[in-house]
């Protein structure tokens, strides 16, 4: 109703109940059946369907970091390397491409990928990853025995 | 692309990690579960397969023909003997992801108990995969020369 007096605005309550359920219904227009069209079948799919959007914001970017670290393994192993190997030398060597980058290179530019793959794995001979003949890391107590 | 494997004298449980890797995709920087970009792979002599320790005697595969008393166990040389691409087939079955695609996937697998391929397949195949266990060269195949040419202690 129209608020045209104090009294009435003291009667007045919340706001129509149709438009919060257009609010959902609107959510669920490409729902199957009863569930697109009905308030009280609908708001159950609409707020698991919330719930599960707001929790799978995270996962998204688990998924992607997966199929990104797949891809760059995959292209790694043609090249005589592993992911974690050429990443962790990055790391090192001071290149800071992420993993979508690298993905991308690794399908789009396979000859910069190559020249990246190439030159960790020599930075890694030098830093002696995989292998005892390397340089000792700092703070590290042998006592002359290694 | 079709890649050949020679399963002779391989472990098939570690041939199949190889294989399902290259049945699914993962060997690919375009890899995506529903891109449907696996490779087929066709195996040689997989009547020549060998099984680690005692698998021949101890591994079972279960069968249940769905009707009453219809579970069967059936031994690893048992089967073997009934069907010699069967085991590389059941491995590599049970390794790749549990989902519709597995059966997709598993028609580019072809496998074959010997040499003989057909033709139609084989002048597909491009490439070849590296096999896991190098296979050690027997004693009566060394030549006479090789034999006398070994350094001697005494």
């Amino acid at each position: 109703m129209v608020i045209t007096s104090p009294t009435l605005l003291a009667r007045s309550r919340g706001a129509d109940k149709y438009w919060k359920q257009r609010r959902i219904l609107r959510l669920s227009a490409h729902y199957y059946g009863r569930r697109q069209n009905c308030y009280s079948i609908a708001i159950r799919s609409v707020r698991r369907a919330l719930q599960y959007s707001t929790l799978h914001r995270r996962l998204n970017k688990l998924m992607y970091k997966t199929l990104w670290e797949g891809r760059i393994n995959a292209s790694c192993q043609e090249l005589g390397t592993t992911y974690n190997d050429m990443y962790a030398t990055m790391d090192q060597a001071g290149i800071a491409l992420d993993r979508k980058i690298l993905q991308n290179l690794a399908i789009w530019e396979p000859r910069s990928f190559r020249a990246l793959a190439l030159l960790t794995k020599a930075k890694q001979e030098e830093e002696g990853l995989n292998s005892l003949d390397g340089p000792v890391p700092a703070g590290v107590v042998t006592r002359g025995m290694l | 692309m079709w890649y050949l494997f020679d399963a002779k004298w391989q472990n098939p449980f570690h041939s199949a990690d190889k294989i399902k890797d290259i049945l699914t995709g993962t060997h690919k920087p375009i890899y995506h579960d529903l891109n449907d970009c696996g490779d087929h792979v066709v195996v040689i002599n997989s009547s020549e397969i060998a099984l680690p320790g005692v698998e021949w005697e101890k591994r079972v595969y279960f069968h249940h023909t769905g009707y009453a008393k219809g579970a069967s166990w059936t031994l690893a040389w048992q089967l073997h003997h009934k069907d010699p691409t069967m085991i590389l087939r059941k491995t590599v079955y049970s390794k790749l992801s549990k989902n519709l695609l597995r059966r997709g996937r598993m028609e580019k697998l072809h496998i074959f108990p010997d040499d003989k391929i057909p033709d139609s397949i084989l002048e597909n195949v491009s490439a070849q995969l590296r096999q896991m266990r190098p296979i050690p060269k027997r004693l009566d195949h060394y030549t006479r020369e090789e034999v006398e040419k070994f350094p001697k202690l005494c």
